[in-house]
């Protein structure tokens, strides 16, 4: 980037595309972020980057804000990610659900998977809940008693992620052998969830920066490696948010190598075999 | 002859044309392969017809794939066969001129599989 | 955080600690983990602390612009056989000579084409010259009268590379 010229353009770009998806694209990642938009320039027929950034705003063409802030966002792509959120929901929060359920004193328990890319964080907790109710033999538990939501800003990400084939070289990260052998087909190449566990998981195109969050109250939350994308407003706006989606005693997972610097104000901060996990104060 | 849809790669790299061989066939298409553009132009030359999507490098030996692109875009058979080039190539300027010179659609290396396959599925869908 | 717009005006030094924390470092942890899903940890090595380090096959490719910079990528069989296994779905035990061969040099290719990206951000334009691999037990990259400028180690519990840059 040289020049003041094309650093005042560009800074309007980013600060659209901070708007639109809390993504905050630094100085540092501006070279990234023209290679990314280059190629629009071009199909939408904009000289510059000052032409593009008014199409964005004048036409407010939904393919074009579509194809932006699919140009801008990074999908993560890693079955069971950091491990430790799945064993603390094995070990400590499904025994508690599963005694409720049968005491009659929950109905059903409701999570979120808030940024789930092509599916594997919302697919990977559908599993581990299946596996865990087979192994405590729980007939008597429906799966419908445990809903999954499974959020993303991209349509084409979601269709992919609703179609549950996944390729050989993604079914390898992350996934052990038994649970590969066991929830997939294998047809050559593709890899074919199960479509016992696909049913599991609904699948809503959501845009985080968005005012209302619409689905109500949750028991757990995963909002994982999206918010290190977007900037220190934005962050907090989410987060506040998110927290506003979380029942009392709800469970907030976050990725292990993010920070979440006030937590205290609302969560409590437990551990647990090298996880972490934050749980909503029953009242603050 | 096998009929089936196919999608050719051009890279010299035999490990990217392998990490492209998963995406193209999660989305039921068969994987031609060109480890240069001289290759790449006889098979297109016996294959033109099923070929739905170039998947092209920019940086190879011989032929780079910006003067691959330009010839086939000059050639009635080829021109409608849409390109997407696969490159470490991010020069905006870089960029404008291979878009410029028609291709549809361009992904950066490093990527995982996973985008690779969305960008397919954005340029052609799947079969 | 370093301003990166300071370096808008003035050329690379080798000694730069931000040429190796803006430019390289999480540069090199991101093309790792994008195209292999494994998260490296990395650390600072020198020529001494690596010298038992077993080098087998090394990918190389040099940038030519204002500087010269050539960076190697140097790793065991082993840990070739998994990085490329990784990244191609395949079984380490599939895999040929010359896949890893191709392997190592796609791998210092993606990053040379990184660090390219990063250094015309500042105005320099580099080119890269078409990258190669080295192999051979015990094989050492060392430059006649140079010191790599900067040396890093990447490593997981099972795998490590070595990764050095020279300034020509």
């Amino acid at each position: 980037m040289y020049g003041e010229a094309a650093s005042m353009e560009f800074a309007m770009v980013q600060r659209f595309i901070e708007e639109i998806c809390g993504i905050a694209l630094g100085e540092e990642k501006a070279y990234l972020l023209e290679s990314k938009l280059a190629r629009l320039l071009v199909e939408f027929g904009a000289s510059s980057f000052e032409e593009l950034y008014i199409k964005l705003c004048s036409t407010k063409d939904p393919y074009l804000v579509d194809s932006v802030i699919d140009a801008v966002t990074i999908n993560e792509t890693f079955w069971f990610r950091d491990k430790t959120p799945w064993y603390i929901i094995e070990d400590i929060l499904l025994p508690a659900f599963l005694a409720e359920l049968r005491d009659g004193k929950r109905e059903k328990a409701r999570i979120w998977s808030a940024a789930c890319s092509y599916g594997q964080e919302p697919y990977s907790t559908a599993m581990c809940i299946d596996s865990f109710l087979n192994r405590m033999g729980a007939a008597d538990i429906s799966s419908e008693a445990f809903e999954i939501l499974a959020s993303d800003i991209s349509k084409d990400v979601l269709r992919m992620a609703e179609a549950g084939n996944f390729d050989n070289i993604s079914v390898s990260r992350g996934l052990e052998d038994d649970y590969k052998f066991r929830y997939f087909r294998n047809e050559g190449r593709i890899w074919r969830l199960d479509e016992d566990i696909k049913r599991r998981v609904s699948f809503r195109q959501f845009n985080l920066v968005d005012r209302c969050f619409p689905y109500g109250q949750f028991d757990i939350i995963f909002c994982r490696y999206v918010l290190i994308y977007f900037s220190e407003k934005y962050k907090k706006e989410v987060m506040n948010r998110i927290t506003d989606s979380l029942k009392p005693g709800g469970v907030l997972f976050i990725g292990s190598s993010e920070l979440f610097e006030d937590y205290s104000r609302c969560y409590t901060m437990e551990r647990y075999k090298n996880g972490i996990y934050y749980r909503k104060k029953e009242c603050w | 002859m096998d009929y089936k849809a196919k999608i050719l790669s051009v890279d010299d790299s035999s490990v990217i044309r392998k990490i492209v061989r998963s995406s193209v066939e999660v989305l039921n298409y068969s994987l031609l392969e060109a480890s240069s553009g001289d290759e790449a132009l006889s098979i297109l030359l016996k294959e033109h017809e099923y070929i739905r999507l170039i998947l092209l490098d920019w940086n190879m030996p011989g032929m780079n794939g910006l003067e691959f692109l330009k010839l086939i875009k000059k050639d009635n058979l080829y021109r409608n066969i849409p390109v997407m080039m696969v490159t470490t190539e991010g020069e905006k300027g870089n960029i404008i001129k291979a878009v410029q010179a028609g291709v549809s659609n361009y992904l950066l290396k490093p990527f995982t599989s996973e985008e690779l396959t969305k960008k397919i599925m954005q340029c052609i869908g799947r079969v | 955080m370093s301003n990166p717009n300071q370096y808008k005006s003035h050329h690379i030094e080798e000694s730069d600690e931000a040429f190796s924390n803006w430019f390289f470092s999480n540069t090199m942890r991101e093309i790792i983990f994008t195209m292999t899903g494994m998260e490296v940890i990395e650390e600072k090595a020198t020529a001494e602390t690596i010298k038992d380090f077993k080098e087998q096959i090394s990918g190389v490719t040099m940038l030519i612009g204002n500087k010269r910079i050539m960076i190697s990528l140097s790793m065991s069989m082993y840990t070739a056989k998994s990085l490329i296994a990784a990244m191609t779905g395949l079984r380490a035990e599939n895999l040929t000579q010359a896949d890893l061969a191709d392997g190592a040099a796609e791998l210092v290719n993606i990053i040379a084409g990184k660090v390219k990206a990063n250094l015309s951000s500042t105005g320099d334009h580099y080119d890269i010259l078409l990258p190669y691999t080295i192999t051979g037990d015990n094989h050492s990259i060392i430059h006649k009268n140079k010191v790599a400028a900067l040396i890093r180690l990447y490593h997981t519990d099972n795998i490590a590379l070595i990764a050095k840059v020279f300034f020509m």
